[in-house]
């Protein structure tokens, strides 16, 4: 597709534009499927996948009713070991590691929604 | 306090390192098992599919009724996905091991200190065995290969093709 192109160019201009015909095409053939960034995750669909994942704890409590609000200690009845029980396997779903300082701020389903949110490496 | 908060951590930490480690080889375990129930219903099938031959048309009845039903449940079989389970997602024997951390709670610090250290060493010896056992893996991609997969590789190799059965 290139060859007649250029066929009549100097050598110099050669190498130019064939590294400025291809680099593009490279570079966007080897980036776009690696960086698949969490641009589909929503809030709703973070949240329902939240509340799964603490639907199938075994030691919540009231597990029929959880919504954004459900406070983890006061309304399923974890202790912080529980808790922390919990977080792991909500970072297992969206395949991220909260940091210990974080974790401990998070209290509620609606809190660990709101930081997967701001996590770009969540999915 | 500030053991509170570090015992917290080293829990999590043991808890990450088991369920990870504890996930990958249940996911693998999960799948051999569907596999070898499908093997078996598949083999309740074709037995049943005999006994429609029956010329008594109630025995005939009762055989369809049970083939439809060992269908369902191979399907339900080949598409459950254990990857997906988001039971895996915790560590299934964790009751015993709050017991166990909570047990001496009472104790000198320094025992603590030193429980915690253990924990801390417990974690990090099962992620590094588990990062070591998936580079190993990695490295080896034969050492996960079924023998038909090995055979039609080799084939590959050579050339040639291993024919359809």
């Amino acid at each position: 597709m290139f060859k007649p192109m250029l066929r009549g160019s100097a050598c110099a201009l050669k190498a130019v534009s064939v590294r400025a015909a291809f680099r593009p095409v490279a570079a966007a053939s080897f980036v776009s499927p690696i960086r698949f960034y969490s641009s589909s995750l929503n809030k709703d669909e973070i949240s329902s996948r939240v509340i799964d994942v603490v639907k199938s704890f075994d030691k919540t409590t009231a597990s029929a009713s959880i919504t954004n609000d459900t406070h983890f200690a006061k309304d399923l009845g974890l202790d912080s070991l529980d808790t922390v029980e919990l977080l792991v396997a909500i970072e297992e779903e969206f395949d991220i590691e909260i940091p210990d300082k974080v974790a401990d701020e998070i209290k509620s389903v609606g809190e660990a929604v709101k930081y997967i949110e701001s996590n770009p490496e969540a999915n | 306090m500030a053991s509170k908060v570090e015992l917290l951590s080293s829990y999590k930490q043991l808890v990450r390192a088991l369920v990870k480690s504890n996930r990958r080889s249940k996911i693998v375990q999960q799948l051999e098992d569907n596999k070898k129930q499908i093997a078996l219903l598949t083999y309740r099938k074709i037995s049943l599919i005999r006994q429609c031959q029956d010329p008594d048309p109630q025995e005939k009845l009762k055989a369809m009724m049970n083939l439809n039903g060992l269908n369902k449940k191979i399907d339900n079989l080949k598409q459950d996905d254990p990857s997906k389970s988001r039971k895996l997602y915790f560590y299934d024997k964790s009751n015993e091991l709050k017991k166990l951390i909570m047990e001496d709670r009472s104790a000198e610090t320094s025992t603590i200190i030193k429980k915690l250290e253990h924990l801390r060493d417990i974690a990090g010896f099962l992620q590094n065995q588990m990062e070591f056992e998936q580079l190993v893996e990695r490295y080896n991609p034969g050492l996960k290969m079924d023998q038909e997969e090995k055979v039609k590789r080799t084939a590959a190799k050579v050339g040639l093709q291993v024919p359809d059965i």
